[in-house]
C-alpha cells in the first residue's frame, strides 16, 4: 500500500473487538515514514480504536501492528499520543506535564535542562506566557496546545491524534491545524502521522493521504492520495477543483457506508417482523 | 468538577418536571443554602438558650445533675488551664496514632488498588475484620502492650487505619482511564505512576477516609482514656463524673467537642488546598 518500501508504521490483517462484537475485522494499513495519514469515518468505524491499537493501548484479537518492522506490544515514547481532550494531569501546571514526558523520553537530561527543553517547546505552540498554569485555568485550544508541545517534546517519530481539535471552536480549530502543519514541515526528519477525525475538510486539508472506514464493523473502504501540493493555503485549496473532487468522493463513500447500513437496518427490522 | 456534573444532571432532571413539582425541591435547597453560613450558628445560640431554660425549669434539687450554661461556662473557665494540659496530652496518643494511620492507610491502600492479587489478599480482612468497632481493641491493647500511651496509640490507629485504607484502595480502583492512558502512552513507571498519577487522582476518597478517620480516633483516644489515663480530655470527663463535679465535666465535653471541630475544619483546609485542581 502507497509505497514499496517497508512501511513505518503497519496494521497487518488486523481483527479486534470487545466481547463478541467486532470493532474491527480484518483491517490492514501501511504508513510510510514522515508520511501524514487522515483517519475519516463514522462514529463505530473504529478510527479511535485503529488509535489505540498503533498506541499500543489495545492488544488485537488477531494479526500484527508494527512500527519500523518491530511488532507492537505496548505503549511506547516512540509513539506520542494527543487525546481530544484531557491529554495533561490537573494536578500539574502545563511546564510540570511536559517535564514529566521530557523526563521519561531524554532521562539523561537534568532538572533545569528538562525545564528548558519544555518552556521551548510551549513558546514554540505559543503558549510562552501559560507554562506556570494549571490545565484548568485554560482554555481548550490552550490545552491542546500544551497537549501538542508534550507530544513533540518527546521527540517521537509518530505522532497519533486522536480527534485532537474535535472539542474546539472553528477559530482555534484554524489556528492548531496551522500550527500542527507548520511544526510537521519544520522538523527533519519529518514525523509520521496519524490523524483521526470526523472532519472531510480537515481531513484533505492536513494530510497526505486519506483513509476512510466504514462502520460496524470497522473495515477501510477507501484509501485516497491527496494531489495537493504543499504549502496549502486554505483559501485557495478550498477553492482547488482537486480538493473539491475528492471531498466529493469522501463524503459519497461516508454516504454510501451509512445507506448501506440503513438498508441492513431495515432488513433486519423486517425479518424480525417489525 | 464530579459535583459540578451531578448537579447539571440535576437541574436537567428536574428541567423534564412539571413547574409544582420542582418548587419543593428548590425550597429546600435554598433552606439548605442559606443554613451552611452563619445560620448555623445562630441556631447553636438558640440551642444554648434553650439549655439556659430548661435549667431554670429543673428542679434544685437535680441542679447539680443538669448544670446551667452558666455554671458550666464558670467551670470551663476555672478549669482552662486543665483541660489546656488535657488536650496536649490526648494530642501525644492522636497525632502520631493518625499519623501513622494516615501513611499506612494510603499506601497500602493504594497498593491494593492498584495490585490485582494485593486486593484479593486484602478483601477477607477489609469486609471481617474492617467492621469490627474497634473500641473492643481497647482493653486487650491495654492488657497487651506497655504502657497506656502506647496502647492508646496503638487503637487510634486501629480506629482511623480502616477508613483510609479502604477509601485509599477505592479511589486507587477508580482511577479515570483517561489517566491510565495517558500514563501508559507516557511510559511512566510503576513508581512514578503511583506516585505521580494514581495519588494525585485518588486524593477526593484519600481525604474523605481522612476524615471518617479523624472522627473515629477522637472517639478510639476518648474511649481509651476513660479505660486508664492518668491526663488528657477523656481522662478529665471520666474523672469529674466519678467526683459528681457534673458542670466541669459537660464543660469537658464542650471543651473536648471544640477541639475535635478545630481538627476537622483544619483538615478541611489541608483538603481544599490539595484539590485545588477539581475547582
Amino acid at each position: 500500500m502507497g509505497s514499496a518500501a517497508q512501511p513505518a508504521l503497519e496494521l497487518d490483517s488486523v481483527s479486534f473487538g470487545y466481547g463478541t462484537g467486532a470493532v474491527l475485522a480484518d483491517l490492514s494499513l501501511g504508513l510510510r515514514e514522515g508520511e501524514f495519514v487522515s483517519l475519516l469515518g463514522p462514529s463505530g468505524s473504529g478510527k479511535s480504536t485503529v488509535l489505540r491499537l498503533l498506541a499500543g493501548l489495545e492488544i488485537p484479537q488477531r494479526g500484527h501492528i508494527r512500527h519500523r518492522g518491530k511488532p507492537v506490544t505496548g505503549p511506547g515514547i516512540d509513539r506520542g499520543v494527543v487525546f481530544q481532550d484531557y491529554s495533561l494531569f490537573p494536578w500539574m501546571t502545563l511546564t510540570e506535564n511536559v517535564v514529566l514526558a521530557i523526563g521519561k523520553a531524554h532521562p539523561q537530561l537534568d532538572r533545569k535542562q528538562r525545564r528548558e527543553l519544555a518552556e521551548e517547546y510551549l513558546e514554540l505552540v505559543g503558549l510562552a506566557d501559560a507554562h506556570g498554569k494549571y490545565p484548568q485555568e485554560l482554555s481548550g485550544g490552550m490545552c491542546q496546545r500544551g497537549a501538542i508541545a508534550r507530544a513533540l517534546a518527546m521527540g517521537a517519530p509518530v505522532l497519533l491524534m486522536d480527534e485532537p481539535f474535535g472539542a474546539l471552536d472553528p477559530v482555534n480549530r484554524t489556528r492548531l491545524q496551522d500550527l500542527l502543519l507548520e511544526v510537521w514541515n519544520s522538523s527533519r526528519p519529518a514525523r509520521t502521522i496519524v490523524f483521526v477525525t470526523h472532519d472531510v475538510d480537515e481531513a484533505i486539508l492536513l494530510a497526505d493521504r486519506v483513509v476512510v472506514l466504514g462502520a460496524c464493523p470497522g473495515r477501510i473502504i477507501a484509501d485516497l492520495d491527496v494531489p495537493i501540493p504543499r504549502p496549502r493555503p486554505r483559501r485557495q485549496t478550498y477553492l482547488l477543483p482537486e480538493f473539491q473532487d475528492l471531498r466529493k468522493a469522501v463524503t459519497e463513500y461516508l454516504q454510501g457506508d451509512m445507506l448501506q447500513r440503513l438498508s441492513a437496518a431495515d432488513t433486519v427490522a423486517e425479518a424480525e417482523g417489525i | 468538577m464530579s459535583q459540578v456534573r451531578v448537579s447539571g444532571l440535576a437541574s436537567l432532571a428536574f428541567a423534564d418536571l412539571p413547574a409544582s413539582a420542582s418548587r419543593p425541591a428548590q425550597t429546600t435547597r435554598r433552606l439548605t443554602a442559606r443554613l451552611s453560613g452563619k445560620e448555623g450558628w445562630c441556631l447553636l445560640v438558640g440551642l444554648l438558650l434553650l439549655w439556659q431554660l430548661v435549667a431554670w425549669v429543673v428542679p434544685a434539687r437535680n441542679r447539680f445533675l443538669f448544670p446551667s450554661p452558666l455554671l458550666t461556662a464558670q467551670a470551663l473557665w476555672a478549669s482552662l488551664f486543665e483541660l489546656g494540659k488535657g488536650t496536649l496530652s490526648s494530642f501525644i496518643i492522636l497525632i502520631p496514632g493518625y499519623a501513622a494511620a494516615v501513611v499506612a492507610g494510603v499506601v497500602l491502600g493504594i497498593l491494593a488498588g492498584t495490585t490485582r492479587w494485593l486486593e484479593r489478599l486484602t478483601v477477607p480482612f477489609t469486609r471481617v475484620v474492617a467492621p469490627v468497632p474497634p473500641t473492643v481493641y481497647v482493653p486487650y491493647a491495654i492488657a497487651l502492650l506497655p504502657g497506656f500511651r502506647s496502647a492508646a496509640i496503638a487503637v487510634v490507629f486501629i480506629g482511623a487505619f480502616w477508613p483510609i485504607f479502604v477509601n485509599a484502595t477505592a479511589g486507587a480502583a477508580s482511577v479515570p482511564q483517561r489517566l491510565r492512558d495517558n500514563a501508559r502512552v507516557l511510559g511512566l513507571g510503576k513508581a512514578e505512576y503511583l506516585r505521580r498519577v494514581v495519588f494525585p487522582s485518588s486524593l477526593t476518597h484519600i481525604f474523605s477516609g481522612m476524615s471518617v478517620g479523624l472522627a473515629m480516633s477522637f472517639i478510639m483516644l476518648t474511649v481509651a482514656e476513660l479505660f486508664g489515663a492518668n491526663a488528657g480530655l477523656g481522662r478529665f470527663v471520666q474523672f469529674y463524673a466519678d467526683f459528681a463535679d457534673y458542670p466541669r465535666m459537660v464543660a469537658g465535653i464542650l471543651f473536648t467537642g471544640a477541639v475535635t471541630f478545630v481538627c476537622m475544619r483544619a483538615l478541611d483546609r489541608v483538603r481544599r488546598r490539595a484539590l485545588f485542581w477539581q475547582r
